[in-house]
């Protein structure tokens, strides 16, 4: 286990210097830069451009800038931003806090569900439960998140009044935990439809597949009850699937927190991105694509690991 | 008569008019000062029946946290940095003052006048180089130091680029601010500022300059919001956007980069008549156009800028007010000099009275804009429906083309942002300027590209191919036109080359009196009727809507918004 932990750790390091190179590639081709966005219509002064181009170091060749950056980003000096004029990490960090605690709420939401709805939909097989499940789960992860939060946002806020339509806190009522919650509720279940939708699918398969083993057929002779066939026995072997499926998702929960966010105003790392984009903050979106890459990679690498301390078979091997 | 009297009120109702205009109108149409008054009175009335009103509630009283939904995030809160509109029109106008401002909170007429703020009163010498600001004594910064001679000359300092009088700039000196201000310090051509006591700065400039007092309250390149030196003295130009203070009626509380900014009800202000109603505002920057009205909805905002077109009816249904109002804004095209076709004048206004602006305005963009008859805005004081602009007819434009030797018409590249500050719907009113203009035999191809690739395009002047492009902008200082028509200008991004419009922007700078600056600047804004290098299309009302919780708001009639006399009900 050791091992492969020290090897999935040496393998990452490749992975995040391919990321940045790449990010740092991509922002440079894009027309447009820090300089324009900073000038705004003054951008058509040639000379002051020029100025504040050498100011920044931006005039430098693109190897010479990137060394430059990841020499400081090593020493955990990840700069300045152009758009705000704050320390990068500053920003990044309480706003990634935040998206993590979104994917968090997401990935309860898909799991939860997911499995319960998978479960039930497979033990009772071609039932309208199952059908109807399988219809709606087929719909859910056909459509846009941001459709669907609009829609739950019209629903729950502006219909009945039940919960916040945008925010993680009441810009009136305060911050406590308790109404992080509450405006926790709806992005992380528009969030999770689709990845729920995926895990109630594969949980299902699997299930079924494990219904039919023989060892169901011996519990089921033994004289164990219906719930405990299921729940004990199936659902133990379904779990290496569910688990490897979760993995993926958490990745998938990730990114689709980005878009979530700008929609319900969820104060996270995916409108930060959003922002540096169109604000050409190089420093900034720089900092945060690499840090998002790293939450990846550590996010995948838990999931392995949960997926071999459950599976006694991927110990073996 | 008749006619002609019922075209102006039209006029004054549809905002096109000042009731400055409409009285000199009406006077030199022989009617007596009684029955233009009442005139006005019946405008008045009908105005009030428009979709959109110019004010809320303006019932009495005071308090409440007003929490305003802006359709992107500030950037830096540095009042000589900040570049993004909702930056300084929102959130700085409220922190910092300048030495002059405009009339904002009036909802009668245009607020176009320059009144003092932080100055008591302004002296011009005789031979319109020097100016003398006389301060207002006693006030302070939120931080508790002196707001005095020195301070002001700390601020200009710190955007004035003296090495250009062949002085050694300030320590403070920052070069993206010169850049960003350069179009206001080069034409003012100042050799020194002094201060003869504390609370009096006197500018010298080489030559006299029209717009030098107009030109101060203007935004959108840099402002002159004057903020505290000892916050820079502790800890540079980060401090100033970490920390901003500066004399206005609300001072900073917290802010959350990109997310939510807090301001606070400056307890201390220094004009007690003039201090804020509400105790808080909070600006929670809400991209999505859909999610900021679903927060208007839901009750969690109580003001939102920029809302959905297509959304206005229903939120008035529901109970919400629509405010609307003329401002400077101008959306225009800029025509490239250097690509054959346009060489010719005819064909240039064969384009201009293809293009259906009213329609654009009614049809297309539910007169939330005025289609636009001059290069000015029309808070400009140089503003005038008597420019000569052509109306729209698309026959005569067949007709100007076939004299030019384009029966067959031509095709042209029209370069367009998908979106962008002030730019309302571009893709949209292009795809309608094309749909016009093909119906005289304009052949146009859209080029679109997202803002900051746009901007940077734009700001490198057209290229061979491109036929046109667009902008969004315009100021109530007449000094505007200098801008896009200018031929030595950044800003001339069609090379347009006549030198006609130098010498008249010459001799309008450099008058002596408003009265004849307005007369030369107008004879800009003729000569470009005329020649059409500057294709005026649209004037935007800028529609907000607001929660009537909200109290007191009075729709801007300028760039910058005014909140302290804005307050929430509970």
């Amino acid at each position: 286990m050791l091992t492969y932990l020290a090897q999935r750790v040496a393998a990452a390091v490749p992975t995040m210097f391919g990321v940045s190179v790449v990010t740092f590639a991509l922002l440079h081709i894009v027309p447009g830069g820090p300089v324009v966005a900073m000038l705004g219509l003054a951008a058509s002064n040639p000379a002051a451009v020029a100025a504040i181009t050498r100011d920044l170091g931006l005039d430098k060749p693109i190897w010479e800038q990137y060394l430059i950056w990841l020499k400081r980003a090593l020493s955990g000096d990840f700069g300045m931003s152009t758009e705000f004029h704050v320390p990068v990490l500053s920003l990044v960090g309480p706003k990634l806090a935040h998206t993590l605690l979104l994917t968090a709420g997401s990935l309860v939401y898909a799991v939860v569900l997911g499995t319960i709805i998978g479960i039930v939909a497979a033990v009772h097989y071609r039932s309208v439960f199952d059908r109807a499940a399988m219809f709606v789960t087929l719909v859910g992860a056909s459509a846009p998140v941001f459709w669907i939060g609009l829609l739950l946002s019209y629903l729950f806020a502006i219909r009945l009044g039940w919960l916040p339509a945008m925010g993680m806190t009441s810009i009136i009522g305060g911050s406590s935990p308790l109404i992080v919650l509450e405006h926790l509720i709806l992005p992380a279940f528009a969030n999770s439809i689709i990845s729920m939708a995926v895990i109630a699918r594969i949980v299902r398969s699997s299930m079924l597949e494990a219904l039919v083993q023989p060892y169901v057929l011996a519990a089921r002779a033994r004289g164990l009850s219906r719930t405990r066939q299921v729940l004990v026995h199936a659902f133990r072997n379904v779990l290496p699937d569910a688990i490897n499926i979760t993995g993926l998702q958490v990745g998938f929960l990730f990114g689709g927190a980005l878009i979530v966010e700008v929609v319900f105003a969820w104060p996270g790392v995916g409108y930060l991105i959003y922002s540096s984009i169109q604000a050409r903050d190089y420093v900034t979106l720089q900092a945060s694509v690499l840090i998002v890459s790293a939450v990846f990679v550590i996010v995948n690498l838990l999931a392995d690991m949960a997926r071999i301390a459950l599976d006694p078979r991927e110990q073996a091997a | 008569m008749a006619n002609k009297v019922n075209d102006a009120l039209t006029d004054l109702v549809r905002g096109k008019i000042t009731r400055r205009s409409f009285v000199q109108r009406l006077t030199a149409l022989g009617l007596a000062m009684p029955a233009i008054d009442s005139l006005l009175r019946a405008g008045a009335a009908v105005a009030a029946e428009s979709p959109y009103s110019v004010t809320g509630d303006m019932k009495e009283g005071s308090g409440g946290n007003l929490v305003v939904g802006q359709e992107s995030n500030w950037d830096v809160l540095d009042p000589a940095l900040g570049t993004g509109a909702v930056t300084w029109r929102t959130c700085l106008y409220q922190i910092y003052e300048s030495l002059v401002s405009r009339d904002l909170d009036n909802p009668q007429g245009i607020g176009n006048q320059v009144v003092p703020r932080i100055t008591k009163s302004i002296d011009q010498s005789s031979d319109g180089k020097t100016y003398t600001f006389h301060l207002q004594p006693g006030v302070t910064f939120t931080d508790g130091t002196p707001f005095d001679a020195d301070a002001v000359m700390w601020n200009i300092e710190r955007q004035w680029d003296q090495s250009k009088t062949g002085k050694q700039n300030a320590p403070q000196f920052n070069k993206t601010a010169a850049a960003v201000r350069s179009w206001f310090w080069e034409p003012a051509q100042m050799l020194e500022m002094t201060a003869p006591d504390k609370n009096t700065v006197v500018f010298h400039l080489a030559k006299p300059f029209s717009q030098f007092v107009s030109g101060m309250p203007e935004a959108g390149l840099g402002t002159m919001g004057i903020s505290s030196p000892e916050v820079w003295k502790k800890g540079g130009d980060a401090a100033i956007a970490a920390t901003p203070v500066g004399t206005g009626p609300f001072l900073f509380e917290s802010q959350v980069p990109g997310d939510t900014l807090i301001i606070a009800k400056n307890p201390k202000y220094w004009n007690s008549s003039q201090a804020a109603k509400a105790d808080r505002i909070t600006f929670k920057a809400l991209p999505d156009a859909a999610t900021r009205v679903a927060a208007l909805r839901a009750g969690d905002v109580h003001i939102v800028f920029a809302p959905p077109t297509q959304e206005l009816a229903s939120l008035r249904q529901a109970g919400f007010i629509v405010t609307a109002r003329p401002n400077p804004h101008l959306w225009y095209l800029q025509l490239n000099a250097n690509e054959p076709y346009w060489k010719d004048a005819r064909v240039r206004q064969a384009f201009f009275m293809s293009i259906n602006r009213a329609g654009m305005a009614s049809q297309l963009l539910k007169d939330t804009v005025l289609p636009a008859v001059s290069a000015n805005g029309r808070t400009c004081p140089s503003w005038t429906d008597k420019a000569g602009y052509a109306d729209y007819n698309p026959e005569a434009a067949k007709k100007l083309l076939a004299e030019a030797g384009f029966e067959k018409g031509f095709d042209t590249i029209f370069q367009i942002p998908t979106g962008g500050s002030g730019e309302i719907d571009p893709v949209a009113m292009a795809e309608w300027i094309a749909g016009d203009a093909a119906k005289v035999g304009i052949r146009i191809k859209l080029q679109t590209m997202e803002w900051i690739s746009y901007l940077h395009a734009w700001a490198s002047g057209m290229g061979a191919g491109i036929g046109m492009n667009q902008q969004s902008w315009g100021m109530t200082s007449m000094y505007w036109p200098n801008l896009p028509l200018r031929t030595s200008s950044g800003l001339n991004v069609g090379h347009q080359p006549d030198k006609q419009f130098d010498m008249l922007l010459d001799e309008a700078n450099s008058a002596l009196d408003q009265d004849t600056a307005i007369a030369k600047y107008r004879a800009v804004d003729m000569l470009n009727a005329k020649e059409m290098w500057l294709v005026p299309v649209v004037n935007d009302l800028a529609p907000v809507v607001i929660s009537p919780k909200v109290k007191g708001f009075v729709h801007t009639s300028d760039w910058w918004w005014d909140l302290k006399k804005v307050w929430v009900e509970a």
